[in-house]
């Protein structure tokens, strides 16, 4: 959802505090948020999303720019809290092989039928075929909507590399699923 | 037989790894022939990211509900007025020890600049004088060699009221420290104070008795002594001894340096 031309107002509102700007901000951006932290395997998305708006509304005087900059750097902090959260548990996504994941396919086209439906599971079950890094990248592309320059920032990384970041996560996507088809 | 099978592999590669192609595809543009399965991908990871906003947690969820008020020491609202500028009567000032080096080393700067600008002869009348001042506040304090202080003790009680230290002064301090490491022979001191006493006409200064002659018990001079001359020799300033000259040289402006603020340093916002 975006907030368009109102999002300075609103902004400018939540930034002295007012509740109503607070909560368009959250509900404008926590669905996005939250979708983020549960496709990249967040233990507690409910809670890991809260705690973004939480740390983002105490630092709301240092954000200026528009909507796509405030969108950014929310998705910034998701990254962060998400690095923490990984910290925490020790541990990583389970990653469990595509061919586990029951296959009924028997035959046809297999990318015919991957078009028509990949539920959220089979999402995450192909993004856990991806690195950490190639799985924030598309996410970020996909979900965030930020640019190479942007995901660049939010990850510390050069330009050239989240490009190259980019195309190995599509090149194995694009293995997975031709190669093995998508389960429906 | 899909469409990625139309494609010889070099082709499709060098076509799949095409950044423009792969960022029109990531932006959701139309996509490109053999593109069709990331299509669906993509559509169903932006799917899964909208939606309703999950609940809140409970901090955020009173945050969202109530807001944050302007009270002072609230952590949100102190830095977000900060952002619009300090309340009036609120500014930031400096601390009073910072005040007092900025306006020494202002002082300093401007005194700098005006001797730089002082001609050859205005730099030697002030160095004279600098000199002259310097002298007579160590020969006040006491604080002269042994013979150059006995000649400037007898100078300043030749023409002055006033009576100072001479080479002797550290007669005290020395049976002091003696009496302290429990090291005093009585017949030693008695010996040498009489020895002093002999050769100064007047009581040892740093060993009073009483308030010396024409001195009130605080020190300040209180008439002239019948013996004083009429007139000071012309190589000892008529004034008393000071630390600083009586009146500016040559060269020298009436007033403060320009560079010296009258008032407080102004505080930065």
């Amino acid at each position: 959802m975006s907030l368009g031309e109102a999002f300075d107002g609103i902004l400018g509102a939540a930034q002295v505090g007012a509740p109503w700007a607070l909560t368009r901000l959250y509900d404008a951006f926590a669905p996005p948020i939250h979708g983020y932290m549960r496709l990249r395997g967040g233990s507690e998305p409910d809670e890991l999303t809260s705690d973004v708006f939480v740390g983002a509304f105490r630092n709301l005087e240092s954000c200026a720019g528009g909507e796509h900059q405030f969108r950014a750097w929310l998705f910034t902090i998701a990254r962060r809290r998400l690095v923490d959260d990984r910290r925490r548990n020790g541990r990583r996504m389970p990653t469990r092989p595509l061919d586990d994941a029951g296959t009924d396919v028997t035959g046809g086209d297999v990318e015919a039928e991957a078009l028509d439906r990949i539920g959220d599971e089979r999402v995450r079950r192909l993004l856990a075929t991806l690195s950490p890094d190639q799985q924030d990248v598309l996410l970020l592309r996909l979900v965030a909507d930020l640019t190479v320059d942007e995901i660049a920032t939010a990850l510390g990384k050069r330009p050239g590399a989240v490009k190259a970041l980019q195309r190995r996560a599509l090149a194995t996507l694009r293995r997975e699923i031709g190669r093995k088809g998508v389960p429906l | 037989m899909s469409d990625l099978d139309d494609f010889p592999d070099e082709m499709l590669r060098d076509r799949f790894l095409d950044d423009e192609v792969i960022d029109r595809a990531l932006r959701g543009h139309e996509p490109p022939r053999g593109w069709e399965w990331f299509t669906a991908f993509a559509d169903d990871v932006r799917g899964a990211a909208s939606g309703s906003a999950p609940p809140p947690g409970i901090g955020l969820a009173g945050l969202l509900a109530e807001g944050f008020s302007t009270d002072k020491g609230d952590l949100l609202v102190t830095a977000g007025s900060n952002a619009i500028g300090p309340a009036h009567g609120q500014e930031a000032r400096l601390p009073k020890w910072r005040k007092i080096r900025m306006a020494i080393n202002e002082f300093l700067g401007a005194l700098a600049a005006k001797l730089a600008g002082l001609g050859f002869a205005a730099k030697a009348a002030l160095g004279l004088a600098v000199a002259a001042a310097a002298t007579s506040a160590a020969g006040a304090a006491g604080v002269l060699p042994g013979p150059a202080q006995n000649a400037f003790a007898d100078v300043v009680e030749t023409v002055t009221p006033l009576q100072v230290p001479d080479g002797h002064s550290d007669f005290g301090t020395r049976v002091s420290t003696d009496a302290k490491d429990g090291g005093v022979d009585g017949q030693e001191i008695s010996s040498e104070a009489k020895q002093l006493n002999d050769h100064t006409p007047g009581p040892p200064s740093s060993v009073p008795v009483g308030p010396p002659s024409g001195l009130a018990p605080s020190g300040v001079p209180v008439g002239p002594p019948a013996s004083t001359p009429a007139g000071p020799p012309a190589s000892i300033p008529a004034g008393p001894p000071s630390s600083t000259p009586a009146g500016p040289p040559s060269g020298l402006p009436p007033g403060p340096p320009s560079g010296v603020p009258a008032g407080p340093p102004v505080a930065q916002p």
